[in-house]
């Protein structure tokens, strides 16, 4: 049998080559694209992400990417992966730019944080909590690389699995539910232990 | 709890990598002498981002990017790049090369429109607003174009500008701390405004003891070091173990 690749999404900034790389460092094969068709066949997904949560959802919007994108993970069951922006854009909405339609694969919105005296975005290494969360298996550090201002606040509803960051307030540092997995941190820019989670999401 | 970074800074001129002290530069070695000496598969268990900077006169950006792929290619950590970004153009070049975020200078003097556009399209989060002042009779003044020009403006005032930017850190360089390695400059930490964005303390960094008082201080996210003669060998190894025994809260990779 052919060896799965993961098709990472292009939304159109250019802002993967990292990913690739980590993904090249683990013998893995990725490619990336924008086609629908190309997307709609794919064995495995990663949607990486930057920039504000408007400019995610009309980069889906415009490629037609969004129908497409629920027909993969929903229907055909596709594994997805969503880091940082690529995670809150599979949520249900944010409040950065009020935009109400995420691509909704879970009930979460996105806020902002809120606390006084605390800096703004969120940025280095912090410490995550939960470890039976199947893409933390076997990851020996907890800690990874985060750079954001808006995050999931409220728990998701029983059944989804998920891991825990705090930063003035608590935060969804991650979530899987049946296929759909999404991080806030950088797993590919979190060293050895980040490697080491896309490494599982590939083999799960 | 999130933790203190340590940024260790590499400065490019003209296919070599300098040290700088008090911005007059000397050629250390290429690439090859960064990777050799500086092994960098290893030495990411030690610092928490990297800094590359171009300050060549005349860029060569794919020169440049050339040199960065060969330093970062096995190190899976932060990266920023910087020098000369006056446009979209160059700072796209950066960020879609493997930079996760880049360094800003001049522009957030000459062209701070660029700083909106910039973080529309990839975020807040991927700018560092860099800052160079020195000390005057009576004043602190700021400088740019690679600490050249004199900004005219009172020092509080700038970097009120600076914090209401759409940028994710401010970092500010002492000039006359700049590669001496005689410790950085506390006492600034009182002078600045509030600031609610994290900030990188940069400049005269040369053992761990210079980093305990600065990194205990809640204004303080990180420090940023470029002195590659001070952390040859064991030095960036010995720093971070240093810092872990005087119970600064850094990852431990190792």
């Amino acid at each position: 049998m052919k060896k799965p690749k993961i098709t990472i999404l292009d939304l159109g900034y250019g802002n993967f080559k990292s990913l690739i790389n980590a993904f090249d460092y683990l013998n893995i094969k990725t490619y990336v694209t924008n086609n629908k068709k190309k997307i709609s066949s794919s064995d495995m997904l990663c949607l990486p992400g930057v920039g504000a949560y408007k400019t995610g959802i009309d980069s889906l919007k415009d490629q037609g990417l969004f129908d497409v994108l629920r027909e993969v993970v929903n229907i055909k069951k596709r594994k997805v992966l969503g880091i940082c922006l690529g995670m809150q854009l599979l949520c249900s909405s944010s409040e950065e730019g009020n935009i109400r339609e995420g691509l909704n694969f879970l009930n979460l919105k996105i806020t902002k944080f809120k606390s006084k005296n605390l800096k703004i975005p969120h940025i280095g290494f912090n410490s995550v909590k939960n470890h039976n969360f199947s893409l933390l298996k076997n990851v020996k550090k907890n800690y990874f690389y985060f750079a954001h201002s808006y995050a999931a606040k409220k728990k998701p509803l029983k059944g989804i699995n998920f891991i825990e960051c705090e930063y003035g307030e608590k935060f969804i540092a991650g979530f899987e539910k049946n296929n759909v997995y999404g991080l806030q941190f950088h797993p590919e820019k979190s060293q050895s232990n980040g490697l080491k989670i896309l490494e599982n999401f590939y083999k799960i | 709890m999130l933790k203190k970074r340590i940024i260790f800074c590499l400065l490019y001129k003209d296919g070599y990598f300098v040290q700088s002290r008090n911005f007059i530069t000397n050629i250390i070695g290429d690439a090859n002498w960064i990777v050799k000496n500086y092994n960098f598969i290893n030495i990411s268990n030690y610092i928490d981002e990297l800094i590359i900077l171009d300050i060549s006169l005349k860029k060569k950006t794919n020169t440049f990017l050339k040199n960065v792929e060969m330093i970062v290619k096995r190190s899976f950590i932060p990266l920023t790049l910087g020098g000369g970004i006056k446009n979209l153009t160059l700072a796209r070049a950066f960020l879609e090369n493997m930079s996760d975020k880049i360094l800003v200078n001049t522009a957030l003097f000459e062209n701070h429109e660029i700083i909106s556009e910039i973080s529309n399209r990839y975020g807040s989060q991927s700018i560092i607003a860099a800052l160079d002042y020195k000390y005057e009779i009576n004043k602190k003044i700021i400088l740019k174009n690679n600490a050249r020009i004199e900004v005219n403006n009172d020092f509080k005032k700038i970097l009120k500008f600076v914090n209401n930017l759409d940028v994710g850190e401010i970092l500010i360089n002492s000039i006359d701390k700049d590669g001496t390695g005689q410790g950085l400059d506390i006492k600034i930490l009182e002078k600045l405004p509030k600031l609610n964005k994290p900030l990188i303390l940069s400049g005269g960094a040369g053992n761990y003891k210079h980093f305990i008082d600065i990194l205990t201080s809640k204004k303080v996210s990180a420090i940023s070091t470029s002195n590659l003669l001070n952390f040859v060998g064991n030095g960036l190894k010995d720093l971070r173990h240093g810092l872990q025994k005087n119970k600064i809260d850094l990852p431990s990779w190792d």
